[in-house]
């Protein structure tokens, strides 16, 4: 029996050593492998000389690299490329009013067309806070469509204030608009025909639907934290 | 009966082996592609969800990697977020690297969880990134998340 433990714990030690060591966050452990063109050259020995050489400083070595290396990643970002016979589809410039639900929009008594699962405490999102991601277009909420980027983006008509035009894109099955829509049981379509649902998502975004046995032609906002349709007061 | 034991300890100690090394190594890897096509890989990078944000320390703990995430949202059991900005912290320094897309999927179930309209699936308890910057570069993650605070 006490040879077998000696064994064991010949083994274990064999073994967890070298994990440790592996396991631990030291100089040589971190440093990045593979094919790229900024790994330094390795330490190597000096070379042995006939005699002493008189004592003089060494020669600085490259510093290894250590962290992370993002050696293009600086500077102003370079302005997107133009697609073959196609636009750009870049941010527009701000507008001078970004349509935004007030928060207290419960308290002025604003009509409201109940989400039928009647959310609460972000309810719809596992009870997860949405936030915006500022560089997507209407910050995310009706898919990964990143400003500036040209791919991933079906415009989807526009709607018209008189002022600016606002272009509306598809839906991505997957987002939060996509949801939102799910739970009306209302059909995205291009905005610009009249007496459509026109909704007004975060950050100016818009998209349009056909109207349904619940949700009637009309402008509405997005309570994102209910996932319901307010609509606003006519001016 | 003496074959018995031996193998019991054996195996004791075998079960002790691979939970060391399952921990040494309960951490991914990030992949960076430059846009010149060069690449660098970081094993054994450790990762951590903040609730907002995730950092990736490299293993010689001299760099962290912040990326600042918004709109998650929940993808059947997996959280799904898109990439605000990413921060280098190195060398005393803050350096912004500016994110044109990408998404981030979480799996914090114990149960494997299929990516939507993927073949492709994500461990209990790890993780999955895709990043491009402005300025071309590809930033891929695939691992372990070591801490999670959710909100």
């Amino acid at each position: 029996m006490k040879r077998s433990l000696r064994t064991a714990l010949a083994l274990l030690l064999a073994f967890t050593v070298p994990a440790a060591v592996l396991a631990r966050p030291s100089g040589g452990g971190g440093r990045p492998s593979g094919g790229g063109g900024h790994a330094a050259p390795a330490a190597r020995p000096a070379p042995a000389r006939p005699a002493p050489a008189p004592a003089r400083p060494a020669p600085a070595q490259p510093q290894h690299p250590s962290g992370f290396s993002f050696p293009h990643d600086q500077g102003p970002a370079p302005r997107p490329a133009v697609p073959p016979g196609g636009h750009v589809v870049v941010k527009p410039p701000a507008r001078p009013v970004v349509r935004a639900l007030p928060p207290n929009y419960a308290s002025q008594h604003w009509p409201v067309v109940a989400n039928p699962h009647h959310w609460g405490g972000w309810g719809w999102n596992h009870g997860y806070p949405w936030a915006p991601a500022y560089n997507y277009w209407g910050w995310g909420f009706w898919g990964p469509f990143a400003i500036g980027a040209f791919t991933g983006f079906v415009l989807f008509g526009a709607v018209s204030d008189g002022d600016y035009v606002y272009d509306s894109y598809e839906v991505e099955p997957t987002s939060p608009g996509a949801q939102l829509l799910q739970n009306y049981g209302l059909t995205q379509t291009q905005c610009g025909p009249p007496n459509l649902v026109v909704m007004w998502g975060p950050d100016n975004s818009v998209i349009c639907a056909y109207p349904n046995n619940l949700v009637s032609p009309g402008e509405y906002d997005i309570d994102t934290e209910t996932l319901t349709l307010v609509s606003p007061p006519q001016q | 009966m003496r074959l018995i034991r031996r193998s019991l300890a054996l195996g004791f100690a075998l079960g002790l082996l691979l939970g060391v090394c399952a921990n040494a190594l309960a951490n991914g890897t990030v992949r960076v592609q430059q846009s010149d096509g060069s690449v660098q890989k970081y094993p054994q990078t450790r990762m951590a969800w903040t609730g907002h944000a995730l950092w990736l320390h490299s293993a010689d703990g001299k760099g962290v990697l912040e990326i600042t995430t918004g709109a998650c949202t929940y993808v059947n059991d997996l959280l799904r977020c898109y990439p605000n900005g990413m921060i280098l912290h190195q060398n005393g320094k803050q350096r912004p690297i500016a994110v044109r897309r990408g998404t981030i999927y979480m799996n914090f179930t114990d149960q494997q969880q299929r990516l939507p309209l993927s073949s492709q699936a994500i461990a209990p308890q790890a993780l999955m990134v895709a990043i491009q910057t402005q300025h071309g570069t590809y930033v891929t993650v695939r691992g372990h998340l070591d801490g999670a605070r959710h909100k």
